[in-house]
Order: structure tokens, then C-alpha cells, then sequence
């Protein structure tokens, strides 16, 4: 499922699940409360390292399509909101375009860019293994049903192209440019073939199931993952940097307001601590990464 | 052994109460809790109710102990639609997965329909990429099926055996469903995240941006029911009649 190839060889993808998703857990929920642009730039920038720890060179189409997004979600933003005081210019019969609005529009967009960016390391590192190991305690019978329906997709994917192709063989595919009713009627005609054969499928393998004494009490999990004294040491660091984040976050000092008037919070040392933890926890993945990487090209220059 | 099954379903059912309890409580507290977050505090909050209104669907389905035969044809169910996008592969720009999801809530009832619904986002979102959309989705989704659930238990449409007139209006239910429900929800998602300043005209604005999408995707829907809901549903049939899959039409396993 996973497109990393490198999973067993990056670092913080090796962590116990619990953490990993704590983190994942804990980056995105904070990049939506902190509006404070140093806050934000901290946010990008460690979620942008670690997608290219993760995926390298190929990050960067991902990364660019974002800065351009940030962009747009700026320079529209004033088209709707009129409200501040420093008026850049107006357009369409006097309607204001502002400073402020402008500024708010570019503290969402570095919101959305920022939590794009984690979620897109998230789908690398969180694979569907971990999240079923996760949460299969909490909910065994939905996570039986994913771990399933992940499994089934990419087959009837491949029975879906055999009928589709078979249909065509025997001239009963669509004819060359028909219409949009005439394709989705071919389409129509082969999803009711795969369906039949799935439900068919489906209690076979729901007897086996049963055959093996699935549901029956006393049975265990088996467990794909280790929880070891990295993932203690990892919890802690993580969990002490995040009480700092927070407290800075309750002390109110990364509040920005942008109307009438842009108006950022005078720098506290509780603020300047907060922003300290959150990067260090921020970075913390990263840092696991490139820890990784240095040690093993170390170990090869010794061979 | 059966004395056991009924305590385990009996305290399920004293769960999903709980479950719900929680969820009116926590409610207003996170709207409150949003309006203190200096950040974008409404997308938070707004996401967490979202979260709020699926937890208890999962808890009573995980509360009735469901059996095999059971997860099997609603994993079944969850994989055909999420796989139904690759076999309508010759028509550009086609989503029929809500199409499946109705169809399986007509089959085996409204709880049914609401767990294939976000158990098909969800698995959807493995393969393609998980994002702040996802709960939305399920929960887009998850109403869809629930809707479907609701037509053959209120007895507006058979379980089995639908005539023209009524696929044609089903094609229609189906169509005004992503119209006017799960696109709208969708479309919120869009607005919490890309508007930083609520005011009317960029919700306005939202909505009108995202009518014609939601026009297409309901076609999509609409013409998709048409041509698959009757097979479908013959097919769930003898499912249900041959093997008694759900045959209570979800109450009972």
C-alpha cells in the first residue's frame, strides 16, 4: 500500500505505531491552533524536511504545487473579506482589497500548506498495518472489515480489467466514440458480473473464517509490533516538549489579530519557550532520519 | 453460550447510549473550546463534531458482535465500491461509489449503509491519501448509505425486484442526495479550510463553486443507479434469502 520503498530503513517509520501517530496526532491539531506566522514558518518547514527525508527528490513537484496554492488562497482571500484599515488598492466600484486581508489569507494558506505536508507524510509512515494494529483492539470487527476491503480492492481492480477486456473481446465493449450512456452501460454490465462473483466469494470466505474459530472467546491478537526503550525514550521527549507548546498556547501568547490592524503579541519568554519546544518536537522526526542516514553512510566509509 | 452473546449485545447497547451521551455533551463544549483557539479554531471543532457523529455508528455495529458472513459482505460491499471507479474506467470523471454505498443501505438497512459508506472513504483514502477531508467524507458517505437505508425501511422502495418508474426515481433520489446532502458536507470541509474569515459571501461563494461538481457527481449517481441498483439488489437478495446474511435488514445479525 505503502510507496516508500525505504520503510524498514527510515528511522521514525520503524517507531511503535502509538508514537508515531501521537506525533502525527499532535503536528497536525497544533498547525490548526497556532496563527502566529513564526509558528506557521516552524510548522512548513519541518513538515517540508521531513517529506523529502521520506521521499527524497520526488518531493519537491508536491512541495512547489503547494507554495502556489498558498499563493492563490492569499491573493483571493480579499475578494471576500474587506474588513482593515490599510487599503492596498479598490477594484469593482470601490470595494476595498486590504493589507490585512491579505495577511489573513496567507496565515490560512501557510495553515492548509503546513497541514497538507504532514498529512502527506502521514499517509507514508501511517500505512493501513499500523492503524488496523492501532485501533483493532478498540474496534476489532470495523478494523476486520478494512483490513478486508484493503485487501479486496486491488483484485477486483485486476478482475474488473479482465471482464472489462474480455466484454471488448467479444464485442461487447463500447464502440469506438460512443456516448457517455453507452460506455457506463458496458461498465454497468461488468460491475454487475464482479459483484456476483465477490457475494459468492464473500461466504466462502466468511465459512473459512468461521472454520478457524474467528469471533470465539479467549482468542489474541497477533502482535506486529514492538514497544521497546527507543519508543519509551521518543513518548517522553515528545510529551515533555508538547506540555511547553501547549502552556505557551493557554498563556495566549501566539495570538495574532489581523483586523483593524495587524497586531502580533509582544515577544514573552513563555512565547519564546513554546516556539522552542514546539520546533524541537516539530523536528523531532527529521532529526531521527537524518540520525539514521549519517550513521549508516558512517558505517559504510568504515567498510 | 446464547445467554452470553445477548449480555455482550445488551451491554453494547448500554455503550452506544453512553457513546451518544458523550457526544451531545461534547458537542457544545468543542464549539466553545473553538472559539478560544487563536488558530483556525472552526475547522478544529467543526472536524471533531464531525468525528462526534460517526463514533456512535461504530460503537453499536462493534456493540451487536457482528459474525463473519456478516463483515464479509459489508467488506465486499466497501471493496465493489471503491473499486467500482476502475470499471467505469471509459467514462471520464465518474464517481459511482455513493451509487454502490445507497445500494447496499437499500439491501441491509440504514446502520449497514452508513458503515460501508466510511469504511469505503476510509479504505479509499488508504490507497489515495489520507487528509483533513477524511471524516468529512466518511461522514458524506456514511449519510448517503444511511439515506439509501432509510427509502426501503420506510417502505418508499422494495429490497429487491424495482420496477422502471422506480429506478428512474431512485436514479433521482440518488442524484438529489449528493446534491443536496453529502456534496454539501464536502463543500463545508472546503469552506473551513479555505476561508479564514467566515462571512456569508464566501460561504456563498463555497457553495455556488461547488454546485456543478456536485451537479456531476449526482449524475454520476443518478445514471448509476439506474443501470446497477436492480442487479445489485437481486444479487443481495439471494444473499440475504440463500445464506440469511442481515436478513433482518440490519436489526439483528
Amino acid at each position: 500500500m505503502s510507496i516508500l520503498p525505504e520503510q524498514g530503513r527510515v528511522a521514525f517509520a520503524a517507531l511503535h505505531p502509538a508514537v508515531t501517530f501521537a506525533f502525527f496526532a499532535g503536528a497536525i491539531v497544533l498547525c490548526m491552533c497556532f496563527s502566529n506566522p513564526a509558528f506557521q514558518a516552524l510548522s512548513i518547514v519541518c513538515a517540508a524536511a521531513l517529506y523529502l527525508t521520506l521521499r527524497g527528490r520526488r518531493a519537491l513537484p508536491f512541495i512547489g504545487g503547494l507554495g502556489v496554492a498558498l499563493v492563490v488562497i492569499a491573493l483571493v482571500n480579499p475578494l471576500f473579506a474587506t474588513q482593515g484599515d490599510t487599503v492596498l488598492f479598490t477594484w469593482w466600484g470601490g470595494r476595498p482589497y486590504t493589507l490585512e486581508a491579505l495577511a489573513l489569507g496567507a496565515s490560512t494558506g501557510a495553515m492548509l500548506v503546513a497541514m497538507m505536508l504532514w498529512f502527506a507524510s502521514y499517509h507514508l509512515v501511517m500505512t493501513a498495518d499500523k492503524f488496523t494494529y492501532l485501533f483493532g483492539g478498540v474496534i476489532p470487527a470495523l478494523s476486520m472489515v478494512l483490513t478486508m476491503v484493503l485487501r479486496l480492492v486491488p483484485g477486483y481492480r485486476r478482475r474488473a480489467d479482465a471482464l472489462l477486456t474480455a466484454r471488448a473481446c467479444i464485442g461487447k465493449g463500447p464502440a469506438e466514440g460512443a456516448g457517455l450512456v453507452e460506455r457506463a452501460r458496458a461498465a454497468a454490465a461488468a460491475l454487475a458480473a464482479l459483484s456476483a462473483t465477490a457475494l459468492e466469494d464473500a461466504i466462502i470466505t466468511a465459512d473459512s473464517m468461521r472454520a478457524r474459530g474467528y469471533g470465539l472467546a479467549g482468542r489474541t491478537r497477533y502482535a506486529l509490533f514492538r514497544w521497546d526503550g527507543r519508543d519509551v525514550a521518543t513518548a517522553a521527549v515528545m510529551a515533555a516538549l508538547l506540555v511547553g507548546a501547549v502552556a505557551a498556547l493557554v498563556a495566549g501568547g501566539t495570538a495574532v489579530t489581523f483586523f483593524p490592524t495587524i497586531s502580533l503579541p509582544p515577544l514573552t519568554p513563555a512565547g519564546v519557550l513554546g516556539g522552542v519546544c514546539y520546533g524541537a518536537f516539530l523536528a523531532l522526526p527529521t532529526a531521527y532520519n537524518l540520525g539514521e542516514r549519517a550513521l549508516w553512510l558512517c558505517s559504510l566509509s568504515k567498510i | 453460550m446464547h445467554a452470553e452473546v445477548e449480555q455482550t449485545r445488551r451491554r453494547g447497547r448500554l455503550k452506544t447510549a453512553l457513546t451518544v451521551l458523550v457526544a451531545v455533551v461534547l458537542t457544545p463544549l468543542t464549539i466553545w473550546l473553538g472559539t478560544k483557539v487563536p488558530g483556525n479554531g472552526y475547522y478544529l471543532s467543526g472536524t471533531l463534531i464531525v468525528a462526534y457523529s460517526i463514533v456512535p455508528f461504530l460503537v453499536s455495529f462493534e456493540g451487536r458482535r457482528p459474525q463473519a458472513r456478516e463483515l464479509a459482505v459489508l467488506a465486499v460491499m466497501a471493496a465493489l465500491a471503491v473499486a467500482s471507479r476502475a470499471v467505469f474506467i471509459w467514462v471520464p470523471h465518474f464517481k459511482p461509489m455513493a451509487a454502490i454505498v445507497m445500494v447496499a443501505g437499500m439491501a441491509f438497512g440504514p446502520q449497514a449503509g452508513f458503515l460501508v459508506g466510511t469504511v469505503s472513504v476510509l479504505a479509499s483514502n488508504f490507497i489515495f491519501g489520507q487528509g483533513p477531508w477524511t471524516p468529512w467524507q466518511m461522514l458524506a458517505f456514511g449519510v448517503a448509505g444511511l439515506i439509501g437505508g432509510a427509502l426501503t425501511g420506510t417502505g418508499l422502495f422494495p429490497r429487491q425486484g424495482l420496477s422502471w418508474p422506480r429506478r428512474v426515481a431512485l436514479a433521482a433520489v440518488g442524484f438529489l442526495t449528493i446534491l443536496c446532502v453529502s456534496g454539501p458536507i464536502l463543500d463545508t470541509s472546503t469552506l473551513f479550510t479555505m476561508m479564514a474569515f467566515l462571512t456569508p459571501g464566501s460561504a456563498v461563494a463555497i457553495y455556488l463553486a461547488g454546485a456543478p461538481i456536485n451537479a456531476i457527481h449526482g449524475s454520476a449517481v443518478a445514471l448509476t443507479l439506474l443501470l446497477v441498483a436492480n442487479p445489485l439488489l437481486d444479487q443481495l437478495a439471494r444473499v440475504r434469502d440463500k445464506y440469511g446474511v442481515l436478513a433482518g435488514g440490519g436489526g439483528k445479525g
